[in-house]
């Protein structure tokens, strides 16, 4: 009776304890997290670091869980896409008839090309290398659009690297850790590309907005852009290869934006584009 | 070690409590990797989200509270947003459905999902604040609207889940509904 009073009170008295240091804890993870914020806005490199390192041993563990998804997300394709085959082997045999023509077309620009550069004794371009990385976390959310991808320093990804699918440009690498590598999305609200709208050499800047239609600025005063334009990246500042397809002008609730073609929440690789100028990125590194 | 005195015991209680750990782990992965069968990109579920406000209201000495501000940080280094927005938001959530776990331990499912809807309304509008302030940038909410609709969705199947997992753990938490059933079922036993 006695023993049970006496933990009774020892109860009595350790509760009150056991809420104070609870809440302690709470108060002190809050400023943590607070503090982390403040940091990581006011100090970004140093931030980018710590999850780099982070990321780069979280890697091994993200691509064994990401690989089995990956496979079903194939299968998945593959199955659903079986009753759509037909439609789709109508059209690729008439699509194959109309490139039959643009490729005689194409074949002989190709040729009347070189023959010009010749004459002008234009510098060539160096032909670009990828590097193929699988996709390992996206972040998609209001506040973010980036992409981890499998593939770091060890396979020859560097900082400022564009970053392509099939279907067009998807953005550039702001990290690469050892293992992994975060690509900024165009469609990030921190992503600025130089693009041109096709056909008219018209400049301007493809600004994300943190949703799936960025917006472009910077356009010349009076200029009319029109519904259906094909924007792609100009090469201005080096960043960017030129002629990279960005996507297609339409119009929507906020007014006329640019629909981007590489839609990055069904990538499951990208394409690292190896061989870059790095005139501009090596400028800004080198600054103090 | 009182109740767990053999090895058996501790082992099996180990074992036990690794259940809703791996769970949480689980949900804490498929937050962050990409899904090429959903639209990703605009849409996140917060699925530890569901797992710190389940834990917290049945078993908040399941998950700690840095716990919660560890799962946070671990989500934030993974998805490239700013350190500390998903740390606060979890930690935030944690205290407050601690806070308030006397009324919602005994309350129906239908309440509880109902105050997952609240909680999920909250921590979206937390993390846009917060987002907000520090960086200066007030971003659109249009996606997140999508993102709360489904998460609440799916958060049955969530919270089926965690209630399985739940029911590996070798003590109930006193009067929660499955204690109760479970004593109910014990002396109708007995009897």
């Amino acid at each position: 009776m006695k023993r049970r009073a006496q933990s009774a009170s020892l109860t009595r008295r350790l509760t009150p304890m056991a809420m104070l240091g609870g809440r302690l804890s709470t108060m002190i993870c809050i400023a943590l997290s607070v503090g982390a914020l403040v940091f990581s806005s006011v100090n970004p490199q140093t931030a980018q670091g710590i999850r780099l390192s982070v990321n780069d041993l979280a890697a091994p563990l993200l691509g064994a869980i990401s690989a089995p998804i990956h496979e079903a997300a194939l299968f998945v394709r593959n199955v659903t896409g079986l009753a759509e085959l037909q439609a789709e082997n109508m059209r690729l045999t008439q699509e194959n008839m109309r490139l039959r023509e643009w490729y005689q077309a194409a074949q002989l620009y190709q040729s009347e090309n070189h023959a010009l550069r010749d004459l002008l004794n234009l510098k060539a371009e160096m032909p670009k290398s990828y590097i193929t990385a699988r996709v390992l976390v996206d972040s998609g959310n209001a506040f973010a659009r980036s992409l981890l991808v499998a593939g770091g320093q060890k396979d020859g990804v560097e900082k400022g690297q564009a970053v392509i699918s099939g279907s067009g440009a998807v953005g550039r690498i702001i990290e690469a850790g050892d293992e992994v590598s975060r690509i900024l999305l165009l469609s990030d609200i921190n992503s600025r590309v130089p693009v041109m709208i096709e056909g008219t050499g018209t400049h301007a800047i493809l600004a994300g907005q943190n949703d799936d239609q960025p917006r472009l600025e910077r356009l010349p005063s009076g200029y009319k852009l029109e519904e259906g334009a094909r924007v792609m990246t100009s090469g201005v500042g080096g960043l960017y290869p030129q002629g990279l397809p960005v996507g297609r002008v339409q119009e929507t609730e906020q007014g006329l934006r640019v629909m981007l073609y590489a839609d990055p929440s069904q990538l499951l690789y990208v394409r690292v584009i190896e061989n870059r100028e790095d005139s501009v990125l090596q400028s800004i590194d080198a600054a103090p | 070690m009182g109740a767990f005195s053999t090895w058996a015991e501790r082992i099996d209680l180990g074992l036990r409590l690794m259940v809703p750990y791996s769970l949480l782990f689980l949900l804490l992965i498929f937050n962050v990797i990409a899904l090429p069968i959903l639209p990703s990109t605009t849409m996140k579920l917060p699925l530890i989200l569901m797992g710190v406000y389940y834990w917290a209201i049945y078993r908040p000495t399941l998950i700690s509270v840095w716990l919660a501000f560890l799962a946070g940080a671990a989500l934030d280094f993974m998805m490239g947003v700013p350190l500390g927005l998903n740390a606060l938001v979890l930690v935030v959530v944690r205290w407050f459905v601690v806070d308030q776990r006397r009324f919602l331990f005994a309350q129906s499912f239908i309440i509880i999902w109902l105050g997952f809807l609240l909680i999920s309304l909250a921590a979206a509008v937390l993390q846009w604040l917060s987002f907000g302030l520090v960086n200066g940038t007030w971003v659109t909410l249009d996606s997140q609207f999508w993102t709360l609709l489904v998460s609440n969705g799916i958060f049955p199947f969530i919270y089926g889940l965690l209630h399985l997992s739940h029911k590996a753990l070798p003590f109930p938490a006193v009067n929660s509904p499955y204690a109760l059933k479970r004593q109910s079922r014990y002396k109708r036993v007995k009897r």
